[in-house]
């Protein structure tokens, strides 16, 4: 029973954005689960969503959003029905996010270590010393060297692959089973890049903590997740095993995602087939394929219905018409009980 | 004139253990900074020593009535006879006294409410600030009268007249920094790992609005100075006998027209010296603070 629960169970949720503009659904109808120990990357464009329904996930969205229908079971417990006070118990412990690389995901005025520390004040109650003591082991477990001075640099001191790290050992502070991680090597060299996921990978296997790893980057999440799930435009189009994904993408948007990276080995052209922008998500009408403009192979039906999600494989599903079937017309990846 | 060139690399500044090294290469720099500073030892020495050097007893009078400077009286007397460089020695101690007590004031109130409006928001920031509206539709000079006529003049009320009449100038300045820190990554991350509210307002929004604060309290400090004299002067602040500066200059100026200039003048001049070294100093400090404010 445990083993089929998810730890993360995403349920349909829509998240509506209200702005001057006017009302926009940036997240629609959105489904996905994390198991205990697993890595999910979750792909897509600048503004398809994936940092929303993250944001969601957390209960941190910004104040124009908000979520507007669907479930988040955490560990079985619904966050959305928590109070604010509940939820400040949960981050932390059972969900932590790693944000984008910039100087300033660490204050500048806190020392590196008082910073971790203070994670262990507030959620475990430790005194200074002990918590002290206890940064400057993460620190060190983090793979930064000189772990006891780092902990007494202030930010502006380090790199910023050691900022990321110790952003890291933060939010690993009080052993959170789920980690998000929203495009956490932005701005990071490659060489550094491929330490931070290293780093994130032994992690995961020494705590079993789940990942969630957003990002834009097809090449991220080839080498480091065992599920994927593409977004755009607000829809989930594509979930299943990455090796599934990368081998036979069925949704003609992962494709054209696929085949727009240039490959060296083969003589043919990089066909890039992915026309045109993202969707203007204040235009866009609920009942129709969100992709229909930009798809090389749209149908009359494309237009005004919503696409089926009709599983094309084991745990490989694909949200579009081209694979007929009156599979169910709502949610994303479906829970196997 | 030979100009003193000095060119070396402009060091950023940086936050924690390399400031005290930006401190003195700012003063070495600065003409303005150094004079300040001097000032300010001059005036503080004078106001914690003074009364006890030139023991003259403030309030004892004599039939030497305005007598001019001399090397007994070097300040002259007033109407009454009294020694009047014992009254201004005086004087500065609670012209100083009470500025201090007012940027306290303002600095501490202005800093809480105007983190808690600039971070909470809601309704507790529409609560606030609109009361800071109103509050700032006034001059401060002129809702400082107010308040100390509405209180009453003694040295409390005129120190808290002064210190609400300040109290939006901090809220504003104190707010906007919060408003601008709030979506700031450090923040979010100190969400995602469950701080809770107050935390991240006393660890993280209030140290990051620190170097503002500082700024504005030593601008607090002249300002003070200037009001209480300023009041005292058209009669609803520190009340005579109180030697206070600005009183003494109001009475003194009734003697001009007779020749006593020194009644009035050496007090007023007095004041200018205490309000420059603040305002000097309080210039270094920005510079220090928020280099690129210049």
């Amino acid at each position: 029973m445990r083993a089929n629960t998810p730890l993360l169970s995403v349920e349909d949720l829509s998240v509506d954005l209200d702005v001057f503009r006017g009302r926009a659904r940036v997240v629609d109808r959105v489904s996905l689960h994390v198991a205990e120990g697993e890595v999910l990357g979750l792909v897509g464009e600048s503004g398809s969503g994936k940092s929303m329904t993250a944001m969601a996930v957390l209960r941190l969205l910004p104040h124009a959003a908000s979520v507007s229908g669907g479930r988040i079971l955490l560990d079985g417990t619904d966050v959305l029905t928590l109070s604010e006070a509940q939820m400040r118990r949960l981050r932390g412990r059972q969900v932590a996010m790693i944000f984008q690389t910039s100087l300033l995901v660490l204050n500048p005025l806190l020392r590196v270590g008082d910073q971790i520390a203070r994670v262990f004040e507030i959620h475990l109650g430790t005194t200074k010393s002990v918590a002290h003591a206890r940064a400057v082991a993460l620190l060190d477990r983090v793979g930064i060297r000189n772990p006891e001075r780092v902990s007494r640099s202030y930010p502006h001191e380090l790199s910023g692959g050691m900022v990321q790290r110790a952003l890291i050992a933060v939010m690993m502070a009080a052993q959170p089973r789920l980690l998000i991680a929203d495009e956490p090597t932005t701005g990071l060299d490659v060489t550094t890049e491929v330490q931070i996921f290293d780093l994130l990978s032994e992690i995961r296997s020494e705590t079993n903590v789940a990942i969630l790893l957003i990002t834009h980057d097809l090449g991220t999440v080839a080498t480091n997740a065992d599920r994927v799930a593409i977004m755009h435009a607000g829809h989930i189009v594509e979930t299943g095993p990455t090796r599934s994904i990368f081998k036979q993408p069925k949704h003609p948007y992962t494709r054209a995602l696929l085949s727009s990276i240039p490959r060296f080995d083969t003589n043919s052209p990089a066909d890039s087939q992915l026309r045109g922008q993202a969707p203007d998500i204040f235009t866009l009408r609920a009942d129709r394929c969100r992709f229909v403009d930009r798809c090389p192979a749209a149908m009359e039906i494309c237009l005004d219905q919503r696409p089926p999600w009709v599983e094309v494989s084991e745990g490989h599903a694909v949200f579009c018409h081209l694979f007929g079937g009156a599979v169910a017309s709502t949610g994303g990846e479906r829970v196997v009980d | 004139m030979a100009t003193r060139v000095i060119a070396p690399e402009r060091n950023e500044p940086s936050w924690g253990r390399h400031r005290s090294g930006y401190v003195w290469y700012t003063i070495r720099r600065s003409v303005s900074a150094q004079f300040g500073l001097v000032l300010l030892a001059a005036v503080l020495l004078v106001a914690v020593a003074g009364p006890a050097v030139w023991s003259a007893d403030p309030a004892a009078t004599s039939s030497n009535t305005l007598a001019s400077p001399s090397l007994s009286l070097p300040f002259g007397s007033d109407q009454y006879g009294r020694d009047i460089l014992s009254r201004v020695l005086n004087g500065i101690r609670i012209d100083i006294a009470i500025a201090v007590f007012v940027a306290v004031l303002a600095t501490a109130v202005g800093a809480v409410l105007g983190v808690l409006a600039g971070y909470v928001g809601g309704w507790v920031e529409q609560l606030v600030m609109r009361l800071t509206d109103v509050m700032l539709a006034f001059p401060g000079f002129i809702l400082a009268l107010a308040i100390a006529a509405f209180l009453g003049n003694d040295i409390r009320n005129v120190i808290l007249a002064i210190g609400i009449a300040y109290t939006p100038v901090m809220i504003r300045l104190v707010r906007g920094h919060a408003l601008s820190l709030r979506s700031a990554s450090f923040i979010l991350s100190s969400r995602a790992v469950g701080a809770p509210r107050w935390w991240i307002m006393l660890f993280h929004v209030l140290p990051n609005t620190v170097s503002p604060i500082l700024v504005q309290t030593t601008l607090f400090l002249a300002w003070a100075v200037l009001d209480t004299a300023g009041l005292s002067f058209i009669g609803v602040g520190i009340r005579p006998p109180t030697p206070e500066l600005g009183s003494m200059t109001a009475e003194g100026a009734a003697f001009m027209v007779s020749g006593a200039w020194w009644y009035a003048v050496l007090p007023g001049i007095v004041i200018m010296l205490i309000v420059l070294s603040f305002n000097l100093v309080g210039d270094a400090v920005r510079d220090i603070l928020d280099p690129q404010s210049h």
